[in-house]
C-alpha cells in the first residue's frame, strides 16, 4: 500500500517537472530566425501590392505573420535611426513595399543601388499606404 | 480604412495652394509599457505612419499592431493572437488635433494633442502634452500618455493578470518630413 501510494507521489512530481520544463520552454522560445528560416510564400513586390490594392482583408489574412520571399527593383534607401529599410516600388502602384532590415543587416545596405534589382527575406506585417515588411534580410543582389 | 482615406484625400487636395504646411512619415515610433510586480512589458513599433497639416494642426496616424516587436516571441504570440486579435483588427489609428500648432515657426513648443484613439475595433477620446519641435525642414512630435487596457475592451485571462498593467504607458516619437507631391 506504501509502496503504491509513493509511487503515485513521484509519478506526479515527474509530470509537475515536465510542466514546468515545457512552460518555461514557451515561456523562452526565441523568435522565428528569419536568416535560416525557409519563405512560405515567394512573390514579386508587384504581386504583393496588388493582393493588398484587390482585397485588403482577404490579403491580411493571407500574408501577415508570414515569412515571404520577395523580389523587386529598389527606389529607395534610407537610415533610420540604427535601422535600414529598403523600397520596393511597383511601377503600376502608388504602392511600394517597405523593408525595414533586420539588425546586422545595416552593412550590407551599403553595397546597394537604386534601381537594383533585390530579392529580401522578412515578414508581412500588413497594409497602410505600403505593404510593410520587417525583420527583413537581403538574400541576393544582382544588377539589372 | 475608408474614414482614412477621406483624411487623407482632405489633407492632400483641399489645400493644395499653400506653401509647404503637410508633414509625414512612414517610419514613426511607437512603443508601449507595462509594468507591474512581476514583470515589465515593452513593445516597439517602427513602421508608423503619421500625416501632419500645420495650417489645421491635424494629424492622422495609423498603425499595424503586428508591427509591435516584443522581447519575447511567446508575449507578442499571446498579445496579436489573444488580446488585441490582431488578424480581426489588424491596425491602430488615432485622429485628432494639435492645437496652436500653426504659431510655431521654429524650435521647441510644448501643446496639447486631443483626438480618438482607436484600438481593437473600440474608440476612445484622449489627449496629451505633445513637445513639437520644428527644425532643419523636420516636425518632430514626441510625448507620451497612458491608456487603460478596459477601455479597449481587451480581456487578460485571470491567469496572467497579475503580470500585465491594467494601465498602459504609450509613447511616441514622430520624426515628419516634409510631403513633397
Amino acid at each position: 500500500m506504501k509502496s503504491k501510494f509513493f509511487k503515485i507521489i513521484i509519478f506526479v512530481c515527474i509530470l509537475a517537472v515536465i510542466g514546468i520544463f515545457y512552460a518555461l520552454k514557451q515561456y523562452n522560445k526565441p523568435h522565428d530566425n528569419i536568416r535560416v528560416s525557409k519563405p512560405e510564400m515567394v512573390m514579386a513586390s508587384g504581386e504583393l501590392i496588388k493582393a493588398f490594392e484587390k482585397d485588403e482583408i482577404t490579403a491580411t489574412r493571407l500574408y501577415t505573420e508570414k515569412i515571404i520571399q520577395v523580389t523587386g527593383v529598389i527606389s529607395d534607401i534610407q537610415v533610420s535611426d540604427d535601422a535600414g529599410i529598403i523600397t520596393l516600388k511597383d511601377n503600376e502602384s502608388e504602392s511600394s513595399v517597405i523593408c525595414h532590415l533586420e539588425s546586422g543587416e545595416e552593412l550590407k545596405r551599403l553595397n546597394l543601388q537604386l534601381g537594383q534589382k533585390i530579392t529580401m527575406k522578412g515578414k508581412c506585417s500588413g497594409f497602410l499606404l505600403d505593404v510593410i515588411m520587417i525583420r527583413c534580410i537581403v538574400i541576393n543582389e544582382r544588377n539589372e | 480604412m475608408n474614414k482614412f482615406y477621406i483624411v487623407l484625400a482632405f489633407l492632400f487636395f483641399v489645400q493644395t495652394s499653400m506653401a509647404q504646411d503637410k508633414y509625414f512619415t512612414k517610419e514613426g515610433y511607437v512603443s508601449f509599457f507595462s509594468h507591474t510586480i512581476v514583470e515589465d512589458i515593452k513593445a516597439d513599433n517602427q513602421q508608423v505612419l503619421s500625416i501632419v497639416d500645420t495650417t489645421t494642426g491635424e494629424i492622422a496616424i495609423q498603425l499595424l499592431m503586428r508591427s509591435f516587436q516584443f522581447k519575447k516571441a511567446l508575449m507578442q504570440e499571446h498579445f496579436n493572437e489573444n488580446y488585441v486579435e490582431s488578424y480581426k483588427y489588424p491596425k491602430a489609428t488615432f485622429k485628432g488635433v494639435i492645437l496652436n500648432l500653426n504659431e510655431i515657426v521654429e524650435g521647441d513648443f510644448e501643446t496639447e494633442i486631443k483626438g480618438i484613439l482607436s484600438v481593437h475595433g473600440r474608440e476612445k477620446e484622449v489627449s496629451t502634452m505633445v513637445k513639437v519641435t520644428k527644425k532643419n525642414e523636420m516636425l518632430i512630435l514626441t510625448g507620451h500618455f497612458m491608456v487603460e487596457v478596459a477601455d479597449f475592451d481587451i480581456k487578460i485571462p485571470s491567469i496572467v493578470a497579475n503580470n500585465i498593467a491594467k494601465t498602459i504607458e504609450v509613447s511616441f516619437e514622430l520624426k515628419h518630413k516634409p510631403y513633397k507631391q
